[in-house]
C-alpha cells in the first residue's frame, strides 16, 4: 500500500511538471493575407473578388467606400510594420471583354495610400478606397485589382488556394478584384400582376422607379415591398405622369424604345 | 465716543421696557372653545386594490361619513380624483383634470388607459373649510372596448362619447368626453366612420373634422397628426377631409374595396388591408370629362356566394358597380372593376328613369342582405323641396332599374336626412323632430311613425352598416335597428349634455307601431355616429 501511494505521488508530480511547462510559441517569420471571414464581406465574395453594387444604393450618391481588411499571421510586433499593396491589370475573361474594363485612377476610384501599416501590438489593418460612380457603370463594369506585396518582415505564409480541373492552384487571398456596376437585380415580386402595373422588367426602368420615386433600394428588393400592392399602384400611375412629362423622353437600355409603365398604370 | 454711548443706554432701556410690557398683556384664559367637527370615512377599500377594466367596468364605492358633530352627509362637498401613479405636474398635469365625481358615492364607467392609479376620495366642509381625504389604489386593463361612438361638437372641439357594454353584456354604459384631457386641437367633428373589413384584422374608426380625417387609433381612440389620413395618399391636400368612405365588401377581385371621396369630389380607391394607400383620384368620366362626385358611393353588400343573378359561369366572380353621382352633370356613373375610369351608368331592363337626373343627390344606400343588391337613391330637385327616389339593382356587370317615383308624404319638403332599411323595401325621411316611412314600391306616401319632443332635433337617422363579422354579436344586433339621434334645442347654453341616442326595431308591417331597443341621454352635442366593430392598425 505504501509503495503505491509512493508511485501514485511521482507519477502525479510528473504530471504536475507537466502542466507547469510553457506552452510553445510560434517563432518565425509574419505575413499578410486579405481577410475572408468579415461577416460584410464573406457573404459577396467569390474567390478573391468582391463585387460592388452601385445599383442598389441611391442613384444621386456617387462616391463608395470599401474597406479591405488585411490580417497578419505571426507574431505581433511592438513597432509598427509597413508593407506595399499594387494596382495590378485586371485580366478580363475573354467572355466578359467589352462588357469589363480595367478601373482608371481619378476615374473610377480615387488615389489612395498603397503603404498600408500593421499597427503595433495588431494584428490586422484596414485598407479603404474610395469608388466613384459614373455612367458608363450602367452598361459595362469596371475592376480594381489590388494585390499585396511581399516585404522581408511580412510574407505569404497563408492563403486560401483555388484548385482548376487542370489542378492549377491559384492562392486567392493575396490580392482582391473589387468588380463595380450597376447591377440592380430583379425584385423577386416583380411579375404577374406586377407587369401590368410597371411593365416589363428592364433594370434601367427600375432604378428609375427608385429614384423619381426615392425608393431606398434595398426595401425595393425586399419581399415586404412586393406585397404593398395599392402603393405599388400608385408607383406605376405616378410613373408614368413623370414619363409623360419629360423632355426628351426617357428611353430603355436600347436607346430606342420610350420607357412606359404597364397597362394599368395608364390611367 | 459719549454720543454713542448715550444712544446705547437709551436703546437698551427701551428694549427692557419693550419687555416687561409684554409680559404685563399676559393671556387670561377668556376664549370661547369650541369642538371642531371631526370626519372618519369608512366604506372604501384600503386592504385591497380596486380591479377595473376600461369601457367595460363601471368603479361603484359608497363610503359611509361619520362627522364628530351631527351634520348631515349631504353638507359636505365631495370630490373623487384618479390620478395615474405617473402623473406629473412639470408636464402639465393638474389636480383638476383627475377629477371623476363630485358625488357622495362613485359611480364612475372606467375610462382611464392600462396602468395603477391612485385614486383620492375628499371630503369637504364648506363652513369651515376643511378637508379630510381618504386614498386608495386602483388598476386598470384597457382591452379597448367596441361599441358605438358618438361624434359631439363641443364649441368647435369634437366630444368623443361611446356607448359600450358593461363587463357582464347587459347594461348599456355611456362613457362620455373621452378625449377631455387630450392635447390635440382635432377641429370640429363633420362625420365619424368605420374602416374596415375584418381583412388581416384591418379596422380601424376615423373622424373628418374641419382640420382633416384621423384614424383613431389603439385602446385608447388616440388622434394625433401621426393619424392622420393623409398618409394614406400619394396625392392629397394637408387638409384633406373624407366626405364619404364605403368598403366595398364583395369587389371582382377578392379583394374589399375602399372607396372614398374627399372634399373637393374626388374619388379614390384602394384595398382595404395593411396596404391600404389611395392613388391619384379618378375624376374623369370614361377618362375625359371631369367632374366632381357627390358625398356618396353605392356599393353592394350582397354576399351571396351561389346566386347566379351575381355571377356567370365563366367568371364566377362578382362584378358589382360601385354608383357615383356626378355634381356638374348631375347623372348617375358607375365604375366596375380596379382599374380606369367612371362611366355615365348604363342600365338593364324596364327603363324607369333618366340616368342624367338634372337633380341634386341626396342620399344613397343598399340593402344589406345575402340575396339581392338593391342600391336606393334620393334626389332633391334643385329648385324646388321635391324629392325622388331612384331603385336600382346591381347585378352582374349591370344595373337593372327596379323602382323610380316622386316621394310624397307629410312635411316631405322639410326632409333633411333619409334612411333605408337593410333588408325590407322600405324607405324613411326625418325632418326636424319626426319621422316617416314609405315603401319604395310605392313612394307617393309616407306613414308617421315618430315624433319626438317639439325640442329636440333629429340630427342622425341612419342603419349602420356592418362591415365585418368580427364586431361583438351585440353590436351586430343592431344591423336592422333604426339609429335615431338628436340635440335637445331648449337646452340651457351652458348644459353640454343636449344629446340622445335611440335604436328603434322596425316592424315588418307598416301599419304596426316601432319600438325603442334603446335610449341613452346625456350625449354631448351629437353630430355622427359610427360603430367601433374591433381594433386593427
Amino acid at each position: 500500500m505504501k509503495r503505491i501511494l509512493i508511485i501514485t505521488a511521482m507519477a502525479a508530480s510528473l504530471f504536475w511538471s507537466g502542466c507547469q511547462k510553457d506552452l510553445d510559441t510560434y517563432e518565425g517569420e509574419s505575413g499578410i493575407y486579405f481577410d475572408h471571414m468579415d461577416k460584410a464581406i464573406q457573404p459577396l465574395l467569390r474567390a478573391d473578388t468582391i463585387p460592388f453594387a452601385w445599383g442598389q444604393i441611391a442613384g444621386e450618391i456617387l462616391e463608395g467606400k470599401i474597406s479591405l481588411q488585411i490580417n497578419l499571421i505571426g507574431n505581433v510586433a511592438d513597432y509598427d510594420r509597413k508593407f506595399q499593396v499594387k494596382v495590378l491589370e485586371t485580366v478580363i475573361p475573354e467572355e466578359l471583354k467589352g462588357k469589363m474594363e480595367n478601373a482608371v485612377e481619378g476615374v473610377d476610384y480615387q488615389p489612395f495610400e498603397t503603404e498600408c501599416i500593421i499597427p503595433a501590438n495588431e494584428v490586422s489593418t484596414k485598407l479603404d478606397i474610395t469608388l466613384l460612380r459614373t455612367e458608363v457603370l450602367q452598361t459595362e463594369s469596371r475592376a480594381l485589382t489590388i494585390a499585396l506585396q511581399e516585404s522581408d518582415e511580412l510574407k505569404f505564409l497563408y492563403s486560401r488556394e483555388l484548385v482548376d480541373k487542370n489542378d492549377n492552384r491559384r492562392r486567392i487571398d493575396l490580392q482582391r478584384v473589387i468588380v463595380m456596376d450597376e447591377t440592380l437585380p430583379q425584385p423577386d415580386w416583380w411579375w404577374g400582376d406586377i407587369n401590368n402595373i410597371f411593365g416589363d422588367y428592364s433594370m434601367k426602368k427600375a432604378i428609375t422607379i427608385c429614384d423619381v420615386m426615392g425608393i431606398d433600394r434595398q426595401k425595393w428588393l425586399s419581399d415586404d415591398f412586393g406585397q404593398q400592392t395599392s402603393y405599388i399602384r400608385f408607383i406605376g400611375q405616378h410613373m408614368q405622369r413623370w414619363l409623360d412629362e419629360q423632355n426628351p423622353p426617357v428611353y430603355e437600355e436600347d436607346g430606342e424604345t420610350p420607357m412606359e409603365m404597364g397597362p394599368d398604370s395608364q390611367y | 465716543m459719549k454720543f454713542h454711548s448715550f444712544y446705547y443706554k437709551i436703546a437698551a432701556a427701551c428694549c427692557s421696557v419693550a419687555v416687561l410690557a409684554t409680559g404685563c398683556y399676559g393671556d387670561k384664559g377668556n376664549y370661547d372653545y369650541h369642538d371642531i367637527n371631526e370626519v372618519t370615512i369608512s366604506g372604501i377599500d384600503l386592504e385591497n386594490v380596486y380591479q377595473a377594466y376600461a369601457y367595460k367596468s363601471t368603479l361603484e364605492i359608497s363610503p359611509k361619513i361619520h362627522s364628530s358633530k351631527d351634520i348631515d352627509p349631504s353638507q359636505y362637498e365631495y370630490t373623487w380624483r384618479i390620478v395615474p401613479r405617473n402623473a406629473d405636474a412639470d408636464k402639465g398635469a393638474t389636480l383638476d383634470e383627475f377629477i371623476v365625481s363630485h358625488e357622495q358615492n362613485l359611480v364612475y364607467p372606467v375610462q382611464l388607459a392600462d396602468g395603477d392609479y391612485t385614486g383620492f376620495f375628499e371630503v369637504k366642509d364648506p363652513s369651515t373649510g376643511v378637508t379630510w381625504i381618504q386614498d386608495f389604489y386602483l388598476k386598470v386593463i384597457n382591452e379597448g372596448a367596441a361599441g358605438w361612438l358618438i361624434a359631439c361638437d363641443d364649441n368647435g372641439r369634437t366630444r368623443l362619447d361611446l356607448i359600450a357594454k358593461d363587463d357582464k353584456g347587459e347594461k348599456d354604459v355611456l362613457y362620455p368626453d373621452l378625449w377631455k384631457n387630450i392635447d390635440f386641437d382635432m377641429g370640429k367633428p363633420l362625420k365619424i366612420f368605420f374602416v374596415g373589413a375584418g381583412t388581416e384584422g384591418f379596422g380601424f374608426p376615423a373622424l373628418t373634422t374641419d382640420k382633416g380625417s384621423f384614424a383613431l387609433t389603439g385602446n385608447d381612440f388616440q388622434i394625433s397628426d401621426d393619424t392622420n389620413l393623409k398618409w394614406y395618399f400619394g396625392i392629397a391636400s394637408d387638409q384633406l377631409q373624407v366626405t364619404c368612405s364605403a368598403i366595398e365588401t364583395i369587389p371582382t377581385d377578392g379583394l374589399p374595396d375602399w372607396w372614398v371621396i374627399d372634399e373637393e369630389g374626388n374619388i379614390y380607391r384602394t384595398e382595404c388591408d395593411m396596404t391600404a394607400f389611395f392613388s391619384y383620384p379618378i375624376n374623369m368620366v370614361e377618362g375625359k370629362t371631369p367632374f366632381r362626385a357627390a358625398p356618396f358611393i353605392g356599393v353592394s353588400y350582397c354576399d351571396s356566394w351561389d346566386n347566379p343573378e351575381y355571377t356567370t359561369e365563366d367568371e364566377p366572380w362578382y362584378n358589382f358597380a360601385v354608383i357615383f353621382y356626378d355634381v356638374d352633370g348631375r347623372r348617375f356613373l358607375t365604375k366596375y372593376g380596379v382599374n380606369g375610369y367612371p362611366s355615365v351608368m348604363q342600365c338593364s331592363g324596364t327603363q324607369l328613369f333618366d340616368v342624367e337626373t338634372g337633380r341634386d343627390m341626396v342620399f344613397i344606400d343598399s340593402h344589406d342582405t345575402g340575396n339581392n343588391s338593391l342600391t336606393v337613391a334620393v334626389l332633391k330637385d334643385p329648385d324646388s323641396p321635391r324629392y325622388y327616389l331612384y331603385g336600382m339593382d346591381l347585378k352582374y356587370g349591370e344595373v337593372e332599374q327596379l323602382y323610380y317615383g316622386e316621394i310624397g308624404g307629410p312635411d316631405i319638403a322639410n326632409a333633411r336626412l333619409f334612411a333605408l332599411h337593410p333588408t325590407l323595401n322600405a324607405l324613411f325621411y326625418a325632418t326636424d323632430n319626426k319621422a316617416y316611412r314609405v315603401s319604395l314600391a310605392n313612394p307617393g306616401s309616407a306613414r308617421e311613425i315618430l315624433a319626438l319632443d317639439p325640442g329636440e332635433e333629429i340630427v342622425v337617422f341612419k342603419y349602420h352598416k356592418f362591415s365585418s363579422w368580427d364586431a361583438p354579436s351585440w353590436l351586430q344586433e343592431n344591423t336592422s335597428r333604426l339609429l335615431v339621434c338628436s340635440n335637445k334645442t331648449n337646452a340651457e347654453p351652458d348644459d353640454p349634455n343636449v344629446g340622445t341616442f335611440r335604436l328603434y326595431d322596425i316592424p315588418s308591417l307598416e301599419d304596426e307601431p316601432i319600438t325603442e331597443a334603446l335610449k341613452i341621454e346625456g350625449l354631448g352635442k351629437i353630430v355622427d355616429v359610427t360603430a367601433k366593430e374591433y381594433e386593427g392598425l
